[in-house]
């Protein structure tokens, strides 16, 4: 019968076959998702490949300590000159605490987690972690940095784990514009770009407004940076704006993170 | 070149992929070093041996994305077929492959352009022109920097047959 087919189709069949079979099962692969039986299987497939990352890491590290004991020196010095008015701020900012009652509010457990890899695919904004099940990472965790918000667990192993990353076209954050106090959820606009939707057109927003997470959302804790407004577009017979925001963290340079392993403003789903 | 010596330097692209590539970002353009590799293989081995590489290699790196799993998979195994259908008996030479690989890099990119870049938010010309034409281009010179330095013969066979 196949050499029938073959005969009449003039050519050989195997390469049509096999790539048939290749993408019916790819499509069923994202069409069902990452169910139970290929979750499981890629969080492995993971571990192992994150065992055998590591002496690659090597090299990047290298070069990365080279650049950052340069900066480090050069911060220090900047710090050491620093440093006399920081007490002086620290005193200044007890003394308005204590006369605003102001009770410090920043109570997240964090931990520390190292980038093994990242973006594996062109366009796939993801990174994987050295942090598993085995270290107390569950999904759905919120992952943020010194400088801001980076994204939620999305695939936990024993060991590792995959972080989506805040700019994936399946991720949005709720958030905050700091100063007009207005709510709204981020939406990845390409490349280095988020934009907020959901912004009403009299809503006074400024330039360089801070962006921080509302904790609406139920996953990110509020009051975590996002970004700042670099533009605003009104959309022509709509009731909303587009804000262009800058997101804080430099997502290429970031080296370690912080995974929340409380969250205590969460939201019910 | 044994079937084990092909897994080992497939596996070797995959590690640097993930590891290393995003040191030579440009502008958020990074190039994909697997292409080079399911090219190579295509190439030498045929559309069938091209198909099952690109989809092997792309599942497991899918198994680190996060992202629509299966998609690397797909892109690949598609890349694997295309780049196939230029295999030669004769084997491979080096303007053969910079050609096959210029249409497998720029298969693939378009393939991630549809299901993954915000086209919807930037628009398809736009990104085609800032991201998939640049990072296919950026994917074949590294094929080009590759094809002629001492590991080219890692690239492909001797020509299937």
């Amino acid at each position: 019968m196949y050499r029938l087919l073959e005969i009449l189709a003039g050519r050989t069949l195997k390469p049509w076959i096999t790539l048939a079979a290749a993408v019916t099962l790819s499509m069923v692969f994202m069409t069902t998702g990452s169910g139970d039986i290929t979750g499981i299987a890629s969080a492995r497939a993971a571990d192992i490949i994150a065992t055998l990352t590591r002496p690659f890491g090597i090299f990047p590290e290298m070069i990365r300590l080279k650049s950052e004991n340069t900066r480090l020196r050069r911060e220090n010095v900047e710090l050491m000159l620093r440093a006399n008015h920081a007490d002086e701020a620290i005193n200044e900012n007890q003394r308005l605490r204590e006369l605003l009652d102001f009770k410090k509010k920043s109570n997240l457990n964090l931990r520390s987690a190292d980038i093994l890899a990242r973006d594996p695919l062109p366009g796939v904004n993801s990174i994987l972690l050295d942090i598993g099940k085995r270290q107390g990472a569950e999904i759905h965790q919120p992952v943020i940095c010194s400088q801001g918000l980076v994204g939620k667990l999305v695939q936990v192993g024993a060991k590792t784990s995959v972080v989506q990353l805040i700019l994936d076209r399946n991720l949005g954050a709720a958030v905050r514009l700091s100063d007009c106090r207005v709510d709204g959820i981020t939406k990845w606009a390409g490349h280095n770009r988020l934009i907020i939707e959901g912004i009403p057109a009299s809503a006074p927003v400024h330039l360089n407004e801070e962006v921080i997470s509302s904790g609406l959302d139920g996953i990110f804790p509020e009051g975590i940076p996002v970004g700042e407004v670099i533009s605003t577009n009104k959309i022509e017979e709509s009731l909303f704006l587009q804000v262009e925001i800058q997101p804080a963290v430099v997502f290429s340079k970031v080296e370690e993170v912080f995974l929340v392993t409380n969250n205590p403003s969460p939201v019910t789903p | 070149m044994s079937q084990l010596k092909n897994l080992s330097v497939g596996f070797l692209f995959i590690l640097l992929q993930i590891t290393m590539l995003n040191m030579l970002a440009i502008k958020g353009i990074r190039p994909d070093l697997l292409v080079l590799f399911i090219v190579g293989r295509a190439l030498s081995e045929g559309p069938t041996a091209g198909v099952l590489w690109g989809f092997g290699c792309g599942l497991i790196l899918d198994s680190m994305s996060g992202g629509l799993f299966g998609l690397g998979a797909f892109t690949y195994a598609i890349t694997g077929f295309i780049s196939g259908q230029f295999s030669s008996k004769k084997g491979t030479s080096r303007s053969r492959y910079l050609l096959t690989l210029a249409l497998g890099s720029l298969t693939a990119f378009v393939i991630f352009l549809y299901f993954i870049e915000p086209w919807d938010q930037a628009g398809w010309g736009y990104l085609f022109l800032t991201r998939t034409l640049p990072g296919a281009f950026y994917s074949w010179f590294f094929g080009f920097i590759w094809i002629f330095s001492p590991f080219a013969h890692l690239r492909a066979g001797k020509g299937r047959g």
